[in-house]
């Protein structure tokens, strides 16, 4: 039955006449969905903004993926997750970042800084990490010499965005733009992230006192190493830079080359399972571990040795050495027990260019060179050895890269080589089984290595011995570094009762070889033996407490560094130890007699002991070697 | 025209009889995919309560993807193996059509969580295992099932 237009009317009506609360309902609904979506969608849109801008600005301060050949880490992720997990997590893809909240890790908080002829104020700006300071171009120009000061004539002020940050692990560097091209300069100051505080920037190297601290340029100092396939390209037009890079930070491609063609290759299935099923290794990329050990080495070597850069890998094209190629053809090896024409340039140009890299017997002795380390080494002359016998990138602990099956200090390294030592420890160590005696690493890798403000282990492996000389740039031996209260003669006896060593003639001093080397040494030697003090095998193997007062007189060292490294090994010892190696001398001689009083309440010593440590203090700080020493780490 | 008559009726109910079993087999499929794959389910949920590092650490990110598409598969199958029994009815399949589609069907609720299980036992990075190849032919049977019954449902037979 149809309706009739009589009832067509009154469902008009009806419906007219019906109450309007759904309607409203559906209206407050609509309205409070347009009240959340209408931020949100706001908020989005300027996020996204916020982000490609911040991509802009990146690719203007130094452009990535623009190096033919390079494709970045991010295309390696999705064939190796793994691979690329472990390098994420680790120190080498962090070392150079673009600034952002998530990689600034220094203090920012309206921040004043002075020292070092220097000062400046760190702020916030939103996301931006600001800092007003001396124009570091006017800065840069003074300090190399391009620029006369007038008298009276006031350094430029600037305010600069942060636009880059080197380190993650132990301190952290910051560079603001030159403005000439994009050039980056150093902040001169460093965020020291145990010590939670801020330094200038020439108080974390050990360099000669009285000297400041020059204006590093990122682009010539830190490019080749710090990040991925990176070009320097500083030459352009007189002052111009136009640097670029593969990628920022140590990324997959520094050590398996560039994978353009590897990525392109294995975008065909069949081809990656032909590989996969096979097992062997596919021919477009490298992979360090299925090279030979020399070769292999050399892929880490490219940056852990010390080796002859052109001017053009410097200053223009960047490194040219691939993985997989003789290092030596692109970077020769500087050393010091095989010496080149090279080296002896480095030399002539300055005569005290050895002593900021080797001991007098050819050994680094400062941080980052560790391939020329290994290579002086007997173990690398069988030709197994490479850096990957104890280390790895990717299945590891990313603090020292050593193999996650190799505990830190533990015998592994070496016992899967040496396995007749490994069945008979202490027949071989003369140490308890269990002592860190018998820890192979703590007697032929000692912690001869400077850098970073503390001792690392140096990979020259060799056995110890004793040469019969202290002091200057002499190598000291792994026996006193742990037996700090022992002779250098103590030392020669123990080896040559155990090793058949010959006793070198004249040893009669019966100082304790650690407190000569702390008092008497060179810069690095004085850092090393102070690092020793507060490190655990020696805190086991001797009463390091006893060195309380020479490690109190460490602490008026010229070098900061040096006072640097004594303060912490004294604040190891007694946790109560408070110093600032920075602070002004008399607050520095103040707060080391306080720590020497401290030390007497618990070690009462009579006159005639207190006058003889006096009279050896005197002596041994007299003979200190106060040649300008500068390690080149 | 009796015998004719009668030799229909013998043929509709043989069809009956051909359908019914047709039936009966893919709602037994779909069920026990869907009691298998479920089953499935809930261990990659104990795999994740438990934290097992063979299946979620970030090596294993390709095995996770594997098994849990093994998991999607194999239900999402078991829904169409219910989905295509209820259809029949409706759908005006010829009794070689209803049979290879049935076929495709099965096939591919064998084949498709297969490889991806298998393919996510033994990984090479970001590739599944070998088995993997099971994937791509089931999924053409799974077009090829899935136009059949679309054409049946489209057709103007009566």
């Amino acid at each position: 039955m149809r309706p009739s237009s009589h009832d067509s009317a009154v469902v008009k009506s009806a419906v007219a006449a019906a109450p309007s609360r759904p309607r409203t309902s559906r209206r407050i609904v609509v309205g409070a969905l347009v009240l959340v979506m209408f931020p949100l969608a706001a908020w989005s849109a300027r996020r996204h903004f916020q982000l490609e801008r911040r991509h802009d600005e990146n690719a203007a301060i130094v452009p990535q993926q623009t190096r033919a050949g390079y494709v970045t880490s991010d295309r390696c992720e999705a064939c190796h997750p793994d691979e690329y997990h472990s390098w994420h997590r680790g120190y080498h893809r962090t070392m150079t970042q673009y600034a952002s909240p998530t990689s600034v890790r220094g203090d920012f908080g309206d921040v004043k800084l002075h020292g070092d002829g220097y000062d400046a104020r760190l702020f916030r700006r939103g996301d931006d990490f600001m800092v007003e300071m001396i124009d570091p171009l006017w800065q840069y120009e003074v300090d190399f010499g391009q620029r006369d000061v007038k008298p009276g004539e006031t350094p430029p002020r600037v305010e600069r965005r942060i636009t880059m940050v080197t380190g993650s692990h132990h301190m952290q560097a910051y560079w603001v733009p030159s403005l000439v091209g994009n050039g980056q300069l150093s902040l001169p100051f460093t965020y020291l992230f145990d010590d939670k505080r801020w330094v200038p920037r020439g108080d974390v190297f050990l360099h000669p006192p009285g000297g400041r601290h020059q204006e590093q340029v990122w682009n010539v100092s830190c490019i080749t190493c710090h990040t991925t396939g990176g070009q320097p390209h500083a030459l352009v037009g007189g002052k111009e830079v136009r640097s670029q890079v593969g990628e920022m930070g140590i990324a997959c491609e520094s050590c398996h080359g560039p994978a353009e063609e590897h990525v392109a290759a294995n975008q065909n299935p069949f081809r990656r399972y032909w590989l996969h099923l096979r097992g062997a290794g596919d021919p477009t990329i490298v992979n360090p571990a299925r090279l030979p050990a020399a070769r292999a080495s050399e892929v880490c070597g490219q940056c852990h040795s010390l080796t002859d850069l052109s001017n053009d890998i410097y200053l223009g094209e960047g490194r040219t050495f691939v993985p997989g190629e003789e290092l030596e053809r692109s970077q020769p090896l500087l050393r010091q027990l095989h010496p080149t024409p090279a080296l002896a340039k480095h030399i002539q140009e300055d005569p005290a260019y050895l002593r900021g890299y080797f001991w007098s017997d050819g050994t680094i002795r400062v941080s980052s060179r560790d391939y020329s380390g290994m290579i002086e080494s007997k173990c690398n002359s069988g030709g197994k050895l490479w850096c990957g016998s104890c280390h790895s990138q990717h299945k590891s602990d990313p603090v020292n890269l050593l193999w996650a099956s190799m505990q830190a200090d533990s015998d592994t390294a070496c016992t899967q080589c040496h396995k007749e030592i490994g069945g008979a420890v202490a027949a071989h160590t003369h140490h308890k089984v269990d002592s860190v005696g018998s820890r192979c690493v703590n007697c032929h890798m000692p912690h001869t290595v400077y850098g970073l403000l503390k001792g690392i282990r140096n990979h020259r492996i060799d056995s110890p011995h004793v040469t019969g000389r202290t002091g200057g740039s002499e190598r000291p031996n792994a026996c006193n570094l742990c037996h700090v209260d022992r002779s250098l003669g103590w030392a020669a006896d123990a080896l040559a009762r155990w090793y058949k060593q010959p006793r070198p003639a004249g040893l009669t001093d019966e100082t304790p070889a650690a407190i000569t080397w702390l008092l008497s040494g060179d810069a690095i030697l004085r850092a090393i033996a102070a690092w020793h003090f507060g490190w655990e095998g020696a805190q086991k193997a001797a009463p390091v407490a006893d060195a309380v007062p020479y490690l109190a007189s460490a602490l008026d060292d010229p070098y900061a560094a040096v006072r640097y490294v004594a303060g912490h090994a004294l604040a190891k010892i007694d946790p109560a130890a408070q110093f600032d190696y920075l602070a002004p001398v008399d607050e520095r001689r103040r707060a080391g007699e306080k720590i020497v009083r401290r030390w007497l309440d618990g070690h009462p010593q009579t006159a005639e002991q207190a006058a003889a440590i006096e009279a050896q203090l005197k002596r041994l700080t007299e003979q200190r070697d106060d040649r300008d020493v500068r390690a080149m780490e | 025209m009796a015998k004719r008559a009668a030799k229909t009726t013998t043929d509709k109910s043989d069809a009956d009889g051909d359908d019914g079993a047709l039936v009966r087999r893919h709602l037994a499929w779909g069920w026990w995919s869907l009691a298998i794959f479920t089953t499935l389910g809930l261990l990659l949920e104990a795999a994740h309560g438990l934290k097992l590092g063979w299946y979620l650490d970030v090596s294993s990110a390709t095995r996770r993807l594997s098994f849990t598409l093994a998991h999607a598969h194999g239900t999402l199958l078991g829904f169409l193996n219910i989905a295509f029994a209820l259809s029949l009815d409706k759908a005006k399949l010829s009794a070689t059509a209803a049979s290879r589609a049935s076929f495709a069907l099965r096939a591919v609720t064998v084949l498709m969580p297969l490889g991806f299980f298998l393919g996510g036992m033994v990984v090479y990075g970001g590739d599944p295992g070998l088995a993997i190849v099971l994937v791509p032919p089931a999924g053409a049977l799974l077009v090829v099932a899935l136009v059949v019954v679309a054409r049946g449902f489209s057709s103007r037979r009566g």
